[in-house]
């Protein structure tokens, strides 16, 4: 396949050289530009902390900022000392994967990894909202 | 012109190898304390570092839990006579201390004998109730006060109860951050219900970044200001963290000492950035009680806090620079 065959624009309007280069150097410019957006906007991404707020009674018992760590757990007892929700934080998200409530909406929610829907334990006073914001933060005090 | 690929696809590779997270993290919650303790440290020491703090945390529970009666503070708590002296063990000597310091130096609005007037009210309990006025009458006019002795030794006056809520978490922070260190951590963040705790910076080199909780809508955090520190505490005391609510009113956790009541601040909540964590602990709940105009005062001629932010009731939120850095 020789390259004679595609159509060379400079070839065939030899007078107009000049403008076909950088045409063709502007093409070329706007694909770096608009590729090295894509990596830089992809890189932000993974940068963005929201922060769940867990409240039990009422009372504030954590602020995690959901960032990329490993998995862990953090359980929420009764009065009695007994387990009554297990909450579970994975990257970017949380969700209550146990608890001993009848009616299991907290657990049925699943994952969450936004502020519209908070998770809610009504019978264990459990709830957890995630704050929203544009800034990354590495906590909330 | 020849168009080479070979150079745009290594930058490409490049920048996105960049994104990867080179440093080894590693992340621990527990429930400790009355709240939960979340810290996230990086480089290799991270896993090591993590098992040493947490361990030093389980330590100190067994110190300075207010809650549970085999506790040191309220075996102390409740020696008898009153009025004996008791040899305690070092940390419990020692922010007993530190917090009997900050009694003076916040002029009474920060006060660690506050055990029997926080019981009376029970904020945060199933037992939460307005006081009767004979009742705080009684509690105030009594004087009662814990005392520090040479040796180790303290001193419940007056049928005083020791209470150190408004220290203990930013204690445990500092300890929890001085055994990282020593296990070779050199970035980390703790986070105990708020109390937040950094060391060194970021591992990518920038400054950790803390917001502050929106006292008006507690599940958000304010836009601005965004606390951006190193190696430094920044710590929120605020009546909307415990509370309860009585024929349309709300009864908060914070006591002012002198009246015996929640504060009446004009304050909403402060937080204070400062290098000590327990030393922004009790300041935060200081300057919550003192109110606006003398909590400025007191940031501005500081030495030790870097910046506080105080919101008002009528929602201003003000930033006010300390000399400490």
């Amino acid at each position: 396949m020789s390259a004679k065959k595609w159509f060379s624009p400079v070839k065939k309007y030899p007078e107009q050289r000049g403008r076909f280069i950088a045409a063709r150097a502007l093409v070329l410019a706007g694909a770096v530009v608009v590729l090295a957006a894509v990596v830089i906007i992809a890189l932000g991404r993974e940068a963005k902390h929201p922060v769940a707020v867990i409240r039990h009674n009422g009372e504030i018992v954590a602020k995690i900022a959901l960032s990329d760590t490993e998995a862990f757990e953090i359980p929420i007892t009764g009065g009695d000392g007994n387990l009554t929700n297990l909450i579970q934080v994975r990257p970017g998200q949380i969700c209550v994967v146990w608890a001993d409530c009848p009616d299991q909406i907290c657990v049925n929610q699943g994952w969450i990894s936004n502020g519209p829907k908070p998770i809610t334990c009504l019978p264990n006073k459990v709830v957890i909202e995630i704050i929203e914001g544009d800034q990354d933060l590495d906590a909330v005090s | 012109m020849k168009l080479r690929l070979t150079p745009f696809l290594l930058l490409i590779a490049l920048l996105c190898g960049c994104g990867n997270n080179q440093n080894q993290s590693a992340g621990r919650t527990e429930a400790l304390l009355g709240t939960v303790i979340t810290v996230t440290a990086y480089g290799p020491n991270a896993e090591a570092g993590l098992d040493a703090a947490f361990a030093e945390a389980k330590r100190l529970e067994k110190i300075f839990s207010y809650t549970d009666p085999e506790s040191e503070l309220s075996q102390f708590n409740h020696s008898v006579p009153d009025d004996n002296p008791v040899r305690v063990s070092d940390d419990l000597y020692g922010l007993t201390v530190t917090a009997l310091k900050y009694r003076d130096l916040t002029e009474g609005a920060f006060d660690p004998a506050l055990g029997c007037l926080i019981e009376l009210w029970g904020v945060g309990t199933e037992n939460a109730r307005i006081p009767e006025e004979s009742e705080l009458q009684e509690l105030l006019s009594q004087n009662g006060t814990i005392e520090a002795q040479d040796g180790n030794i303290l001193i419940r006056k007056n049928g005083a109860r020791l209470h150190l809520g408004a220290i203990a978490k930013g204690y445990v922070g500092d300890r929890m951050k001085s055994v990282l260190v020593k296990s070779g951590v050199e970035s980390a963040i703790l986070n105990l219900g708020g109390n937040v705790v950094t060391i060194g910076k970021k591992p990518d080199g920038s400054d950790w970044r803390v917001g502050v909780t929106d006292p008006l809508s507690p599940q958000k955090a304010l836009a601005s200001p965004v606390i951006e520190v190193t190696d430094m505490a920044v710590v929120t005391s605020g009546g909307y963290e415990r509370y309860f609510e009585q024929d349309g009113e709300r009864y908060h956790h914070i006591l002012a000492p002198k009246t015996g009541f929640p504060a009446d601040s004009d304050l909403l909540s402060v937080t204070v950035a400062a290098g000590d964590s327990a030393f922004a602990d009790a300041m935060s709940t200081a300057l919550f009680v003192m109110g606006e105009q003398r909590a400025r005062a007191f940031v501005e001629s500081s030495a030790e806090i870097n910046r506080a932010v105080l919101i008002t009731s009528d929602e201003q939120i003000i930033v006010v620079e300390g000399m400490g850095n």
